[in-house]
């Protein structure tokens, strides 16, 4: 605002203000802020696009331009003299999908494996979000409603109507999730047992919880399944000998406890060794006979399982995809616990 | 089988396996090879560990 003479200047609103130098604005300056920021940058994002320049053209035209999505058996997807390079054959995966998802479970039975897998969705759903409403609810249904909706509409209950459908019909992915499932619901509290039995001052069972880690721990998940489905039926008279796949994932829990007590230790050496020896010096003990219960429960356990959550849940993602070829192989990778030798480790 | 040192899983659970058709023995042999390598793996690392570690306390 002026005045020259009797002419008076007044601006009437307020501006637009400017917008950003064109540099930092839009695509661009998004581009230069968040690929081009520094050297190392520039490399990274020149590789990146480099790689996918040169991997997607030909797997577009593998999973799309050359696939075959139709064909009435499996000579469609051969090659021939018109198509020396054929692509995917998604016309065999349309063909065998339900093969894929329910094994041989009867045609008729399918949808009682829908309800189980949306049952299943629900509860993660209801569980793994933590807005939702009552989750202790939550809890119940999945650790106590759901376990015995899936016996009835899995296995099946002649009193209400469904029919026993055995074990060994089951399959596909079906299976996969089913024992996946039951190596996570198991592993925990028999991993975080183990764990607290391996600190404990108790020498049996400090013993007993290190000689079943270590050996669990040192052998090949397939031969514990061999053993679990061979050995177990002999600890028991023959009409009590469990089914073939309750064989099975007693030998899947076993085994993922084990692997999840080391987690749990790792997570324990960390974060909750301080809590630990706190409680020592209050008189509390791991796993002894006065004051365990008030102790593991107080300190012990929600520290633990906080600290140790991501390696947790990265073992039991690895567990999961590695059921998922489950007669046949399996990923054979120990996870050591991390051995720090910062303030908080525990000696062992 | 896609197991780690596929050599060994080969020679137990294929060879011998198939010559000797004694299941049991076999799966325990291999378990105990395996059991064998692996601790006194970490036999070798504790002791390892306990060179470098930092004494606490």
């Amino acid at each position: 605002m002026s005045v020259i003479g009797d002419q008076t200047f007044l601006r009437q609103g307020r501006l637009e203000p400017l917008p950003p130098p064109s540099a930092r604005a839009g695509a661009f300056g998004w581009m230069r802020a968040n690929l081009f920021s520094g050297p190392a940058n520039i490399v990274l994002t020149v590789l990146c696009v480099a790689l996918i320049a040169w991997a997607v053209p030909p797997l577009v035209r593998f999973f799309l331009i050359d696939a075959t999505w139709t064909g009435a058996d499996g000579s469609a997807c051969l090659a021939s003299p018109a198509r020396p390079n054929p692509g995917a054959c998604w016309a065999f995966i349309r063909v065998w999908f339900s093969y894929f998802v329910y094994g041989f479970y009867p045609r008729d039975e399918r949808w009682r494996v829908d309800v189980f897998f949306v049952a299943l969705v629900f509860g993660f759903v209801w569980l793994l979000r933590l807005e939702m409403p009552r989750r202790d609810l939550g809890a119940l249904y999945f650790f106590i409603a759901l376990p015995i909706l899936s016996y009835l509409l899995l296995h099946g209950a002649p009193l209400i109507g469904l029919t026993v459908v055995p074990t060994s019909l089951w399959g596909g992915i079906l299976v996969t999730v089913v024992v996946a499932a039951i190596g996570m619901v198991f592993s925990l509290p028999l991993g975080i047992l183990l764990a607290l039995g391996r600190r404990s001052e108790l020498p049996v069972i400090k013993a007993a919880s290190i000689t079943f880690i270590e050996f669990v721990r040192g052998v090949p998940v397939i031969t514990v399944l061999f053993m679990a489905s061979v050995m177990l039926p002999l600890f028991v008279p023959e009409r009590f000998a469990p089914d073939k796949l309750v064989r099975a994932l007693i030998g899947v829990a076993l085994f993922a406890s084990a692997y999840m007590a080391e987690v749990v230790r790792g997570g324990a050496c960390r974060r909750a060794a301080r809590a630990i020896r706190g409680g020592e010096r209050l008189g509390f003990r791991l796993l002894a006979h006065d004051g365990a219960r008030d102790f593991a429960a107080s300190v012990a356990r929600p520290r633990c399982r906080t600290s140790s959550i991501p390696s947790s849940a990265c073992s039991r993602i690895r567990r999961s995809s590695s059921w998922s070829a489950f007669s046949t192989s399996c990923a054979r990778s120990r996870p050591r616990a991390p051995i720090r030798n910062g303030p908080g480790q525990i000696p062992r | 089988m896609a197991i780690g040192y596929p050599d060994l899983v080969q020679v137990f659970a294929g060879t011998v396996l198939n010559i000797t058709g004694q299941a049991v023995e076999v799966i325990a042999i291999t378990m105990a090879v395996y059991l064998f390598i692996s601790l006194f793996v970490s036999l070798l690392m504790n002791f390892c560990a306990r060179t470098a570690a930092i004494a606490e306390r």
